[in-house]
């Protein structure tokens, strides 16, 4: 057991992640750009720290990185939404106006889906919302569970100038996404046959569907189609609680969306992630403001909900991350914290250092509990090919970051990487790291995973170790990317092919005592780590008041 | 009755059907039903318990503050993992009922770990760990929200169905609000 006291809980609380005040928040809701501002809405439970009354919180911010938390913006008051305000998504209309659907448990339990739009579409911090007098506008239709009927999407549009949107739900034990077109949010056709489906899935929820480029690195509104163009399936899978997705090809004539991979079709287990860490209920949008998609995702509580209850809030969001296609692997998406964080970085320093194996350096930063770390890895060339060129090293193509021990694990090739939030005497601390192995054809085998099993030394925190194999070609050096903001950790390897978000309750790795170190634990390589550590300023994030806003704050 | 099959497939047949049987509602629940139904046990061990802690305090004076600490671990099963469970089972988002569940054990266990081996509370705790399992064990026979799905019964004026859309329109809706199947 650990005595949490009030000191090491408030050192939990983040500094440059969006969260509400005070109290419980899960989905990221309709994320849009209007008129200035980014919009952020949110699932909320306005009276505890644990999920429960449910309504839409809502904040707003110049950068996606500061944020001014708005009143909540919409409240079970109807019929339709009596027992839950649920996640929903916005579209922008040809006349630049807005609406938003989303789900509503009804006065007995039935999911449906509403439509709301901006009571006054001259102020740009959509203050009020309007429900619609003829909601709910989608009932669950024949064969679809009262309770297996949620999450909209943003609609898109068709090539016969229709709205489509799609809506997870299951048949038995098989996700599949609904599909509805509309000319007017209000009625809908639904098709007979299914965006997508996936047998031994489960429920999908918060089904996300967009255009990628094939060959720019923008991002695409929702409606763009063409030859250039792969469509993404994102689906969370309710069962297990991973945000899963798959690239593909959309067909706007029969509604239906296709696998480049059927093997690693949505939802399967060995697929795709967004995040192999703790990442769900995400959404992206277009950001018209500066042409590029954007990705949400909900980041939940390890710890126990004593402990959410004592300290008085719970979840927090990912940094908002730009998504687009890998135009080298062409296989995966690429994920990177928006530009705009840079904005937070204060002094900066720069390392160059060789490790041996069986090492570990601090590096010397000062305070370590608000970091963005930039790093290159090259494993020394004679050791690489001795590695290579010995016939008794076996191709390991089944190492995993979660069964094969973690940062303490030694190996050849690995783990080697950075040990954040530790202290002095690391009895605390994650380790975020890659892990190489031979491959099939004396290929580099590359792993990267956070293991957070040390991160604290209380017991009641859930402590995974986390990882997946992530994509490095020819001539790439290994380079990550992570973000430390006390309790959260965000780590981007290979320019953001593969991501791993954790949660981690240190309780003696805080305040001042929280350090930085360098390790090495392969046993045969020579490291050579060039990174640079930037401390992070606080983001300014806080209740609005006319002096922020430049405009009256009504009532 | 669903109990037997749902209980094979917790880690506690036997516990599970006893626990069921002594609810009247039992024989007749859904999957759903008969979570809500553990969870009632779940909400009644926390408050025997945390009665319990209450006289140790008078018998066991020396314990006060791994007692402060069960006192804090309990109320939260019944302020926060049980009402959250039974709020998100009854809505059919059994995950967060789940998060409840699960968190019941966690904070029981914690309990008894702040008596570095001489809990007065081990048998109560077990109680709590075992339970919680077993309710746990009920989310994950992927039943749950296995409601009747609307379809083929429902009167054809319910809704205007044909069968390539679905059009759904007001009044029907309100027509039909009053229905058990949505």
């Amino acid at each position: 057991a650990f005595p949490w006291n009030n000191t090491i809980l408030s050192w939990q609380r983040t500094a440059f992640h969006f969260q509400p005040e005070k109290n419980w928040m899960n989905d990221p809701n309709g994320p849009l750009f209007y008129k200035g501002w980014y919009h952020f809405f949110y699932q909320y439970n306005p009276n505890a720290a644990v999920w429960g009354d449910i309504v839409w919180g809502h904040a707003v911010s110049k950068d996606l990185i500061h944020w001014l938390y708005l009143p909540i913006a919409m409240v079970p008051d109807q019929w339709y939404d009596a027992n839950g305000v649920w996640t929903g998504s916005a579209t922008f209309l040809d006349d630049g106006s807005i609406v938003m659907l989303y789900t509503g448990s009804t006065d007995e339990f039935v999911q449906v889906q509403n439509l709301a739009y901006p009571e006054d579409p001259s102020d740009p911090l959509l203050l009020k919302w309007v429900k619609f007098s003829g909601n709910p506008v989608l009932v669950p239709p024949p064969g679809i569970g009262a309770k297996d009927f949620r999450d909209p999407t943003t609609a898109w549009k068709t090539s016969s100038g229709k709205w489509r949107i799609t809506i997870g739900s299951k048949i038995n034990r098989t996700g599949i996404s609904l599909i509805y077109d509309t000319t007017d949010f209000k009625t809908y056709e639904k098709h007979e046959t299914l965006l997508h489906q996936v047998p031994n899935t489960g429920m999908w929820e918060c089904v996300d569907f967009y255009p990628v480029s094939k060959t720019q690195l923008n991002g695409l509104d929702t409606s763009v189609n063409g030859p250039d163009v792969k469509h993404v399936i994102k689906a969370s899978m309710d069962d297990t609680r991973i945000d899963h997705y798959a690239i593909g090809t959309y067909d706007d004539s029969n509604a239906t969306w296709v696998p480049d991979n059927p093997s690693i079709d949505v939802g399967i287990s060995t697929g795709l992630r967004y995040d192999y860490g703790k990442y769900y209920a995400s959404k992206t949008f277009y950001d018209q403001n500066k042409g590029r998609r954007i990705l949400w995702g909900w980041i939940g509580e390890s710890d126990s909900e004593a402990a959410d209850v004592q300290k008085g809030w719970s979840s927090v969001q990912g940094i908002p991350r730009t998504v687009v296609l890998d135009t080298r692997t062409h296989k995966n998406l690429v994920q990177w914290p928006v530009e705009e964080i840079k904005s937070l970085r204060l002094s900066s320093k720069k390392f160059d250092m060789t490790i041996g194996p069986g090492t570990v350096v601090p590096v010397d930063v000062g305070s370590a509990t608000q970091l963005d770390i930039e790093a290159e890895f090259e494993i020394k060339t004679d050791d690489l090919k001795l590695f290579f060129d010995d016939d008794s090293v076996e191709a390991d193509n089944k190492f995993s970051c979660e069964t094969n021990g973690g940062s303490t694990a030694r190996g050849a090739l690995g783990p080697f990487g950075f040990s954040v939030l530790a202290d002095e005497g690391l009895s605390e601390q994650t380790p975020v790291y890659f892990y190489v192995t031979k491959g099939k054809h004396s290929k580099l085998n590359t792993v990267f995973c956070t293991d957070t099993s040390r991160s604290t030394l209380a017991n009641d925190v859930v402590k995974p170790i986390y990882g997946s194999f992530v994509p490095v070609l020819k001539g790439e050096k290994l380079t990550m990317r992570i973000l430390v903001d006390h309790s959260i950790v965000e780590g981007f390897a290979q320019g953001g092919r593969s991501c791993i978000t954790s949660r981690v309750y240190p309780t003696k790795a805080i305040y001042g005592a929280t350090k930085l170190f360098l390790f090495n634990n392969a046993i045969d390589a020579t490291v050579t780590a060039s990174f640079t550590v930037w401390q992070m300023n606080n983001a300014f994030i806080h209740p609005y008041s006319s002096d922020d806003l430049g405009v009256p704050s009504s009532t | 009755s669903i109990i037997e099959p749902t209980c094979k497939e917790t880690p506690d047949f036997n516990l599970c059907v006893s626990l069921l049987n002594s609810d009247p509602r039992g024989s007749s629940a859904d999957t759903s039903g008969l979570a809500l139904i553990l969870i009632d046990k779940i909400k009644g061990l926390a408050t025997k318990t945390l009665n319990e802690i209450n006289g140790l305090y008078k018998k066991r004076p020396e314990l006060k503050r791994a007692l402060d600490e069960c006192s804090r671990r309990y109320k939260t099963i019944l302020n926060a993992d049980v009402p959250e469970a039974i709020e998100a089972i009854s809505k059919g988002v059994p995950k967060f009922g789940e998060d409840g569940v699960i968190d019941a054990g966690v904070e029981a266990s914690v309990c008894q770990g702040g008596f570095n081996g001489s809990s007065p509370l081990t048998s109560l705790t077990k109680s709590m760990q075992k339970i919680s399992n077993v309710t746990r064990a009920i989310f994950y026979s992927n039943s749950i929200v296995k409601e009747e799905a609307c379809g083929s019964s429902w009167p054809s004026l319910a809704l205007n169905i044909d069968s390539k859309a679905c059009v759904v329109s007001l009044q029907n809706i309100q027509f039909n609000r009053g229905r058990t199947c949505w």
